[in-house]
């Protein structure tokens, strides 16, 4: 069982399946777009459609009741495909058709005939009336200063169609594109406008009501295919220039270093996906997938544009469906790795470190460890980044993440100092977890009551959320000195004068039951310790 | 070069001379024509055969009318118009004049 539909194809009814329905409406269709919108192409498509329904009523005569797909295909064999019709047709080559291309003004193709690569520049030259030799130093230098020219050239390679009838090259090298000859296009189209009306006075269709009507609905098209063409030039435009615009951006945060880019304001050098991922896996999956599903839609809008502002007619079926595929293996790849990724994150764990040390000493001195030898981590910091428990910095041309640990002082149980370093890592599972937390290089020094620690520390490659922190235990009695360099990572220290952590550096601090007091002593000079 | 290509173009150069040899004789609804041009073998597919009875007709050298028809909707009758009369006619002396250049070609004469 089938759906049939009822068609008036002509001024004949008919009974049509379903599908034979879809076949024939597409058939159609791509017959409208390839004779284009111009009253001669509704002339000839309404001759197509006169024989179609010759040939059916034919068939109907012939006993049969409903037009099947087979039916439709062999039409579609007799009329001929688009790309048939377009073999055998020469007529629009031939100089008493130059309503064809008169109307169109110059198009943009691609030159078969003068071609490097694709054709692309001499078409240009063509468009532009410039000589093909200057388009083409002008992309190869533009190649050589950033790449973005090779992806227009792709671009345009793939949307400009290739001259390939005579006719298309006439267009390619028709009318010059200037102020004169829009006004004098725009100007022949109202002449267009008013012999129409006159037409459609004097005409002796002016009593058949049918074709009365049409030839007003004609006028109206032309009226508004003159709007129309300002009109799409002037949302064209806009359309290439966010296109063009956000797919460099897109492109210099995925792939470029941060030195060529890092200069334009409106995109920070930082990769922050380069820590995201294990060296050379599945960076370069989620970049590619990035690309695809951010790109493509740009990309497309970039062909909106060009194909608004220059005209071109193109039904590639192809590469729409090209484009939709790579658009969905980009959202694909992006699943899957970005689960991958989030698996990583799954586990965390810490690790402890305790060191209980001895000292008669009864004043402590804290300072950080700095300047021995080893880089000063915090003076490579970008200032424009600046995350919860990590910085940014640049280090011979890469980014770092520096991490920046907390400092806790509290009161030990006993009469013991006790130092407790911790390491916090995630993974994706707690082993690998646990060797990620290992592998965070937080170590402070000591000598007798002298306590060097680390103000930041380098994270590894791959970023895990990692964080380090130290929380010394000192016993009631003792006094501790804080020197200012640890203004930074000091987090939360209670003090019986209910002092902010950073005003509590360049002081002594004697640890009571409730908390460190305010000590008054002369300020000592610490330096720190050496490895 | 496909020897396809090159008869198709044959045929194309002529196409337009047959069109108005077959309206010559009497006017004639696009099938007719296509009808004829068929058992001419002259042309493949009959869309060929709209947009250059089009391009004649804005040409000025055809033109049609509408018919009654007794099997459906009324019918487009092409005719030759007085220029296409003068058109023909010269197609016809540069046809003969083919003709003969060709023949000459092929004796050697």
């Amino acid at each position: 069982m089938k759906k049939t539909l009822t068609i008036n194809l002509s001024g004949s009814v008919f009974h049509i399946d379903d599908d034979a329905y879809e076949r024939l409406y597409t058939y159609l269709n791509k017959i409208t777009r390839h004779f284009g919108s111009d009253q001669d192409a509704k002339e000839i498509v309404e001759d197509i459609e006169a024989r179609i329904s010759e040939i059916f009523a034919e068939k109907i005569k012939n006993g049969v009741e409903v037009i099947n797909i087979s039916h439709v295909e062999e039409v579609i064999v007799i009329m001929g495909t688009p790309e048939a019709i377009s073999n055998e047709e020469e007529e629009k080559a031939s100089p008493t058709g130059k309503k064809y291309y008169r109307m169109g003004g110059r198009r943009l193709y691609r030159d078969p005939e003068d071609k490097i690569l694709g054709g692309v520049c001499s078409g240009l030259g063509s468009y532009f009336s410039i000589d093909p030799v200057i388009i083409r130093i002008f992309f190869v230098l533009l190649f050589f200063a950033g790449g973005s020219s090779f992806l227009a050239y792709l671009i345009l390679w793939i949307v400009v169609p290739k001259a390939n009838s005579t006719a298309q090259r006439l267009e390619m090298k028709g009318e010059e594109v200037n102020i004169d000859s829009i006004s004098k296009s725009i100007k022949e189209e109202m002449q267009d406008v008013k012999e129409n009306f006159r037409n459609y006075r004097t005409s002796p269709t002016y009593a058949h009501g049918r074709n009365g009507i049409n030839e007003v609905g004609n006028t109206l098209v032309q009226v508004l295919k003159i709007l129309g063409t300002i009109l799409l030039v002037i949302i064209g435009i806009p359309f290439l220039i966010v296109g063009a615009v956000a797919l460099i951006v897109l492109f210099a945060l995925l792939f470029a270093s941060s030195h060529i880019f890092g200069a334009l304001p409106f995109v920070h050098g930082f990769n922050f996906m380069d820590f995201l991922y294990t060296p050379g896996s599945t960076l370069s999956w989620i970049t590619i997938g990035l690309a695809l599903v951010i790109g493509i839609p740009l990309v497309l809008l970039i062909l909106a544009g060009i194909k608004m502002i220059f005209r071109i007619k193109t039904n590639n079926h192809i590469m729409g469906s090209v484009f939709g595929g790579l658009f969905l293996i980009g959202i694909f790849i992006l699943l899957f790795s970005g689960g991958t990724t989030l698996g990583e994150f799954s586990k965390q764990t810490t690790v402890t470190n305790h060191d209980k040390i001895t000292t008669s000493a009864d004043t402590i001195f804290l300072c950080a460890k700095k300047g021995q030898g080893e880089l000063d981590l915090e003076s490579i910091v970008d200032p424009d980044l600046n995350f919860n428990h990590f910085k940014v910095g640049n280090l011979d041309g890469k980014d770092i993440l520096i991490g920046i640990p907390e400092l806790r002082i509290e009161r030990a149980d006993d009469s013991e100092i006790e130092l407790i370093t911790n390491k916090t890592s995630r993974g994706m599972n707690i082993p690998s977890a646990r060797t990620n937390a290992e592998n965070i290089q937080f170590n402070y020094l000591r000598k007798d009551s002298l306590i060097s620690i680390p103000t930041s520390y380098q994270l590894p490659k791959v970023w895990r959320n990692q964080r380090a922190n130290l929380k010394i235990k000192i016993p009631v009695g003792k006094t501790i000195y804080l020197d200012s360099s640890l203004k930074s990572i000091l987090t939360d220290v209670k003090n019986t004068t209910d002092m902010y952590d950073e005003d509590m550096v360049n002081k002594y601090w004697t640890m009571k039951q409730e908390g460190l007091a305010l000590v008054n002593r002369a300020i000592p000079n610490v330096k720190p310790l050496k490895k | 070069m496909n020897i396809d290509n090159s008869k198709a173009q044959m045929r194309k150069g002529i196409l337009e001379y047959c069109i108005l040899l077959i309206l010559s004789k009497k006017p004639l609804y696009a099938s007719d024509i296509i009808g004829e041009l068929k058992d001419a073998q002259m042309i493949v597919v009959e869309g060929t055969l709209y947009p250059l009875l089009t391009r004649l007709k804005n040409d000025g050298y055809l033109s049609y009318r509408w018919e009654e028809s007794l099997q459906g909707p009324p019918r487009k009758y092409y005719e030759l118009s007085e220029a296409g009369e003068k058109f023909l006619s010269e197609l016809e002396i540069s046809w003969s004049e083919l003709v003969i250049a060709i023949q000459q070609l092929r004796t050697g004469k």
